[in-house]
């Protein structure tokens, strides 16, 4: 390869640099703007809280909890680049682990087995702002969604953190935990893919810049003994 | 160079080290460290290091970036595909990019 092969490739990897740099940018203040959302939730559900004195936390923790996101690592093919998502436990992986064939087949019974909650009544706080009534809104319309699609199978409660609350939640609550699952679905996995791709950049532009070192060291030396 | 299979087939949990509000609660297996401040620092960098290099179930390692910044050095030092090491902000924390490994790299590779 000569040399202006090799800055031409040096720049074409600069600039999908510059383009993962600028997704990692921007997916850490995706994660910075949903984990604000989140825990100005949390702090309103806290002070709405029924009796005043509840505070939403460590307390209320379910002891048999388990995991409510799974990550799954795929791959293009056997040169492809790796990405990493997040599936949530009733989802398909792309890349199915041996152990989920045992917690698909559980699934059913343990769904059933569990009762419907009784539709809560939704709590008639009033919205001071409309970013608020926004978030609420967002957070009713994909709770509703989220009955529709899984009307006939329910989470269990370990796996279900906001049941392990009550019954009677708070909407506040729900917009909550909302931010902190579109934090970690949008913006970490996005931002952690971004820093994997940058990797692979790096060693690459390390590489390239050894090569054109070296290639700089021979023409450097073809013109001088040209010279002499 | 394409990544083994190996490196990543088993890898399906995400760990935390946080403080209070952000750490999740764990499954059979601890994945998650609560920090707070009568926390040693050799008992975060025992957890990132179980996280990282021991356990092989886990795949995302989510850390606040105020409790990274306690172990810096193990954090910068780290450069493994998996699991994937991300800095996140805290309640109390904004996300500062200054401190982030990952800005550290960039300045660095454009010769900062």
């Amino acid at each position: 390869m000569s040399l202006s092969d090799l800055h031409d490739r040096l720049d074409d990897i600069w600039a999908s640099y510059l383009e993962h740099l600028d997704n990692y940018t921007k997916a850490q203040k995706l994660l910075q703007k949903h984990m604000i959302a989140g825990f100005l939730s949390l702090a309103r559900a806290n002070f709405n809280s029924r009796d005043g004195v509840t505070r939403y936390g460590k307390d209320f923790y379910h002891e048999r909890a388990v995991a409510s996101r799974r990550a799954a690592v795929w791959t293009d093919g056997p040169n492809g680049k790796v990405e990493v998502e997040l599936v949530s436990w009733r989802e398909e992986p792309k890349d199915e682990p041996a152990s989920k064939d045992e917690d698909q087949k559980d699934d059913p019974t343990e769904a059933k087995q569990q009762p419907s909650p009784p539709a809560t009544p939704e709590p008639t706080t009033k919205q001071s702002d409309d970013t608020d009534a926004d978030t609420s809104h967002e957070s009713d319309g994909k709770a509703s969604a989220n009955k529709s699609s899984t009307s006939t199978t329910k989470l269990p409660l370990a796996s279900d953190p906001l049941r392990w609350f009550g019954i009677l939640i708070p909407r506040e609550l729900r917009s909550a935990h909302t931010s902190f699952c579109a934090a970690l679905d949008e913006a970490a996995v996005g931002a952690i893919n971004a820093t994997r791709s940058m990797r692979k950049c790096e060693v690459e532009v390390r590489k390239l810049r050894k090569d054109i070192k070296r290639a700089e060291k021979v023409a450097n030396s073809g013109k001088e003994e040209a010279r002499s | 160079m394409a990544l083994p299979q190996s490196a990543y087939k088993d890898r399906e949990f995400l760990a935390v080290i946080g403080d209070e509000h952000v750490t999740d609660p764990p499954d059979s297996q601890k994945n998650y460290l609560v920090v707070d401040s009568k926390t040693e620092t050799s008992t975060i960098e025992g957890a990132f290091e179980s996280f990282t290099r021991e356990r092989k179930d886990i795949a995302i390692v989510l850390i606040n970036q105020h409790i990274a910044e306690k172990i810096r050095a193990k954090v910068d030092q780290y450069n493994e595909a998996f699991p994937a090491l991300l800095e996140i902000p805290s309640k109390d924390h904004p996300y500062d990019p200054e401190k982030d490994s990952v800005m550290k790299r960039v300045r660095k590779l454009f010769g900062e």
